[in-house]
């Protein structure tokens, strides 16, 4: 039990780094740079991202599944890459790569958890 | 580490007269458990304590942040914020410790005057310096400042709010109680 309960700062930590750091790349002044999908405007771009980059880790923080390791591991990841990310000075559409990447993980293992519980209570 | 008795006594005044007016409270009659003496209930917040332990995780981290960012942008400060930043840091270090210290004595073993004073500390000084960091744009806010700011806004804003229907919830519980024993 205690090594569950050492992984609960451990998920908050990792979820509020990535927020942090995701926070800490699109305040900067180059943001504008970074929507590089030209059929969609820049202004659905910027207030489609707000909502997933900032609101989703706070639900997550909210409601956390029971599942943490892949939680805590996705996060540290993506936390990791986008890290490289600044300091590297990766290219511009290598961040929605590590986005997509973290993001479909994060779902997938959340919709496996679903169905399975399903099952079982069946 | 208790606080002194002198000022225990006056935050729960404070929390008892001034937050709180006990005059409006509806009749005993109308409760039905406040018949039941030496009541059993949890008055510890949950969301509350979620908040205190996720804060006390986080403060070590937002002090390198800022501490580093400060580090980084002193040399191209006018000399009075020099002087204001590196004043509202310890000040800040100093009310968070002390805060989250209270928060979570007066919240774990439900005593009104610790969490009285958490609460004062986190609206009347932290809140207004976190403000000052995030928003008075002369101080040259890094976006790593910014979103480690925010984040500690958000803790702030949760724990003032919970942290007040927690107490209203004590200072209730607490009143009922002084009343049921002038019966016994």
């Amino acid at each position: 039990m205690s090594a569950i309960s050492s992984l609960v700062p451990a998920r908050f930590l990792t979820i509020t780094a990535h927020l942090v750091i995701v926070i800490t790349i699109f305040w900067s002044r180059v943001r504008k740079k970074w929507f590089i999908f030209n059929l969609i405007s820049y202004d659905t771009q910027y207030s489609s991202s707000l909502l997933i980059r900032y609101f989703l880790p706070l639900l997550e923080v909210c409601f956390p599944n029971r599942q943490l390791s892949p939680a805590l591991a996705v996060h540290c990841s993506a936390s990791v890459s986008l890290s490289f990310f600044v300091f590297e000075k990766w290219e511009c559409w290598t961040y929605w790569v590590i986005f997509a990447t973290c993001r479909s993980v994060c779902l997938c293992v959340v919709a496996n958890k679903c169905v399975i519980s399903q099952i079982v209570y069946i | 580490m208790e606080l002194p008795e002198t000022v225990r006594r006056r935050l729960e005044d404070f929390s008892r007269n001034v937050l709180f007016d006990q005059t409006r409270n509806e009749p005993f009659s109308k409760h039905n458990d406040s018949f039941i003496p030496h009541d059993k209930r949890v008055l510890s917040s949950l969301q509350l304590q979620m908040s205190l332990y996720f804060n006390t995780w986080f403060f070590p981290f937002w002090w390198i942040s800022e501490a580093v960012m400060l580090h980084l942008k002193y040399p191209a400060l006018p000399n009075y914020y020099k002087f204001v930043l590196v004043t509202v840091l310890l000040l800040m270090t100093l009310i968070e410790a002390i805060r989250l210290y209270l928060g979570y004595s007066g919240n774990l073993q439900e005593k009104v005057p610790e969490l009285a004073g958490f609460w004062l500390l986190s609206i009347l000084l932290q809140f207004p310096l976190i403000l000052f960091q995030l928003f008075n744009e002369a101080i040259i806010i890094l976006p790593l400042e910014r979103g480690v700011h925010i984040v500690l806004a958000i803790f702030i804003l949760t724990q003032a709010v919970f942290g007040f229907v927690a107490l209203r919830e004590m200072v209730r519980h607490t009143g009922s109680q002084f009343h049921l024993q002038q019966f016994d």
